[in-house]
């Protein structure tokens, strides 16, 4: 999952940026309002995390200007502004979510994972293909009662990869949501993880979950019998 | 206000009335009384005529009228007594009894208030006088032997007209005037109430409207009502003015401590999110004090961003005020440019001072200024892009200090200008984490403070702060 976060101060951009990294998420972030809607408008995000007043463009110009391209990104608001006028103001400009500051890190990421399964049409946490189970709370990952150990990296690519479940997705898509803006790399990067991931899905005597689609990218879904 | 207006009105025209009243009444009861009294000597006047001497004594003509069977002429009441005689002769309306004898100077009539017989009240009429002798009877006289003078037959007559019906036509008299001046009061009553009601309605209005108003939150303030009489349209629209000027001062206060608000969580949500991220998992132990100390300097930060505001909060509530001491301003600024040379090389800016080292000797408060000096000082490090030029220009005359601070800003816009003095206003090309933004507005409060100006000026790029302090500034003792 890809989040883009616009925050002018810097302690807090950094932090919620670090943190979303330690919890799997490609994160790319942007101190000023012209830079953060240049990023918003040209990379598809999971989650956009949105402070309000912030130099060049505000917050919700930001935000509206989204929502008139038909931008359909979740938008989590984090702002100081804690009056109810101002909660609805965000919330009626076409944000999400709103979180007033201080908050902790812990309840803006569940709040992230919220808006992630929103976004994918899931009522859950947890994600299932066939016997393949996802805890995206404790990023485990079960193959039958196997668990599997994934680097964050794998984790991120199969996390998306069952979001989508029984959609073909490109390495474009792959690429997208789950690298960072600045990482290099080219779509061989994403055949390298699928690689990685498959050896580890793979145990004996259970099928195949991870499909090629030639020339276009990867399924993930139960055999067909 | 209605029920002063009522009670006076209703008092003030009660007196009126009464006075009215009172002055008609007695006006009436003796243009009556007067009749009476008129009446009375008229009377009087006739029937002491009636009393002619003649050679057998003195003969009363409306008797002898009176037994010849005709009208005795003269009505009412009276009676003569003659004097010389010791008799007696009443008018058959006394019915036998007797009035009482009364009388004043010789053909003076007196007029006085009497019972009769029966006990009604009268008034009377009294005189003395004497019987006319004609002619005809003194030949009369003469030719019996026997002329009588009439001084020698003096008579006193007294005629009473009773006054019962006249207090009575007097009191139905005062009745009407009572009842009239009871109903005309009661109409006054509630023609004024109405009238006042009527007057007040649109204060009423006004009142509602602003009781409403004072239960929201903002909004405009209600107009003058249109129907206002024309006596309190001054009083509203000044009342609206000032109210105007109590909301904007509201309205700022109110922004003053969002923003404050604002300023203060997000570098707490900065102390807490570094904080949170060390504790998230096992870390090193150079990590985790790297971390504490980033969440101790956004500490510090947020310290002297409270410092500022509470400084703030003391200029402007009149609780800190200036020290008046003698001290060299120019001086002063280049002591304190001197003390940051470092931190202008760190920046690569070239920092250039014009004007006398040392000058007239300023009576001010050189903390304060000395305040306004390094908040300036610390805009310009701050905002100032590498590699630009930085002047002050210093000038000293006898009217007091000016100097001047211009540093290159390709980022400021002409009209951010006017909020820069506002607290936590920042140019919008300036991130949160780049000052408090409250530098300018506590310069601008000391400045004032101490009796001088301060402005700012945005021209091809370069951005200058002019400040000017009096000789003598103001300060506590004054």
């Amino acid at each position: 999952m890809r989040c883009l976060i616009i925050e002018d101060y810097p302690p807090l951009r950094e932090n919620i940026a670090e943190c979303l990294r330690e919890e799997g998420y490609a994160v790319d972030s942007s101190a000023t309002g012209d830079e953060g809607l240049w990023y918003a408008r040209n990379h598809p995000y999971d989650v956009l995390i949105l402070d309000i007043m912030l130099p060049a463009v505000d917050g919700l110009t930001i935000l509206r200007q989204l929502r008139d391209l038909q931008d359909k990104t979740p938008v989590l608001i984090i702002s100081a502004r804690d009056s109810i006028h101002q909660r609805i103001e965000g919330l009626d400009a076409g944000a999400d979510d709103y979180l007033v500051k201080p908050f902790a890190l812990s309840e803006m990421v569940a709040r992230v994972r919220a808006l992630v399964r929103r976004l994918y049409d899931r009522e859950t946490a947890g994600l299932q293909v066939a016997d393949l189970t996802i805890d995206t709370i404790t990023r485990s990952v079960r193959r039958g009662s196997t668990e599997i150990t994934l680097t964050p990296r794998e984790y991120a690519l199969l996390e998306y990869l069952a979001y989508r479940a029984g959609q073909p997705v490109s390495r474009t898509d792959i690429w997208e949501h789950v690298y960072e803006d600045h990482e290099g790399g080219s779509s061989n990067t994403v055949d390298v993880y699928i690689g990685y991931l498959r050896k580890k899905l793979h145990l004996e005597g259970l099928p195949e979950l991870i499909h090629t689609r030639r020339g276009f990218g990867y399924l993930l879904a139960p055999p067909v019998p | 206000m209605r029920n002063r207006l009522l009670a006076g009105t209703a008092l003030i025209v009660t007196l009126v009335l009464l006075v009215s009243m009172v002055i008609i009444y007695q006006s009436f009861a003796r243009i009556l009384r007067k009749e009476i009294r008129m009446q009375l000597v008229e009377s009087a006047a006739l029937l002491a005529k009636s009393a002619e001497l003649e050679p057998e004594g003195v003969v009363y003509e409306w008797h002898e009228a009176l037994e010849s069977g005709s009208s005795i002429g003269v009505p009412g009441l009276f009676q003569f007594w003659n004097l010389n005689q010791g008799t007696t002769l009443s008018s058959p309306a006394l019915k036998g009894a007797s009035l009482k004898p009364f009388h004043g100077e010789l053909d003076e009539i007196v007029v006085r208030p009497v019972k009769l017989p029966d006990g009604r009240p009268a008034m009377a009429a009294g005189l003395l006088h004497l019987p006319f002798l004609d002619a005809e009877g003194i030949e009369e006289m003469k030719q019996r032997g026997q002329v009588l003078t009439p001084s020698d037959f003096p008579q006193v007559l007294v005629c009473a007209r009773e006054t019962e019906s006249l207090d009575a036509k007097l009191r139905r008299i005062q009745w009407h005037l009572i009842r009239a001046g009871s109903a005309t009061l009661l109409a006054i009553a509630i023609s004024t109430a109405f009238i006042i009601r009527r007057n007040l309605r649109p204060i009423h209005s006004l009142t509602r409207r602003l009781d409403a108003r004072s239960l929201q939150d903002g909004g405009p303030i209600p107009p003058t009502p249109e129907d206002l009489p024309r006596e309190l349209t001054g009083l509203a629209n000044a009342f609206n003015r000032t109210l105007e000027r109590v909301e904007a001062a509201r309205e700022r206060e109110r922004q003053f401590a969002l923003h404050a608000a604002h300023e203060l969580r997000t570098p707490i949500a900065g102390i807490q999110a570094t904080l949170e991220q060390a504790v998230s998992r096992q870390r090193s132990s150079e990590e985790l004090q790297t971390r504490i100390h980033s969440a101790l300097n956004l500490a510090h930060d947020m310290g002297a961003t409270i410092h500022t505001l509470m400084r703030l909060a003391r200029l402007r509530g009149g609780l800190e005020m200036p020290v008046a001491e003698s001290f060299d301003p120019a001086a002063l600024v280049h002591a304190l440019f001197q003390e940051g040379a470092d931190r202008f090389s760190a920046r690569s800016l070239l920092l250039q001072i014009e004007g006398p080292m040392s000058g007239p000797l300023l009576n001010s408060d050189p903390e304060l200024l000395r305040v306004v000096l390094a908040t300036l000082m610390d805009n310009i490090l701050r905002h100032a892009p590498s590699d630009s030029d930085v002047s002050i220009v210093i000038e000293e005359n006898s009217e007091g200090f000016s100097l001047q601070l211009t540093n290159s800003a390709p980022q400021l816009i002409h009209h951010e200008l006017v909020d820069l003095f506002e607290p936590f206003q920042r140019g919008q090309q300036v991130a949160a984490s780049e000052g408090s933004g409250l530098g300018l507005s506590l310069a601008r409060e000391i400045v004032r403070l101490l009796g001088g100006a301060i402005t700012l000026k945005l021209q091809h790029g370069q951005f200058t702060v002019a400040l000017t302090l009096p000789r003598h500034g103001r300060h506590a003792d004054a």
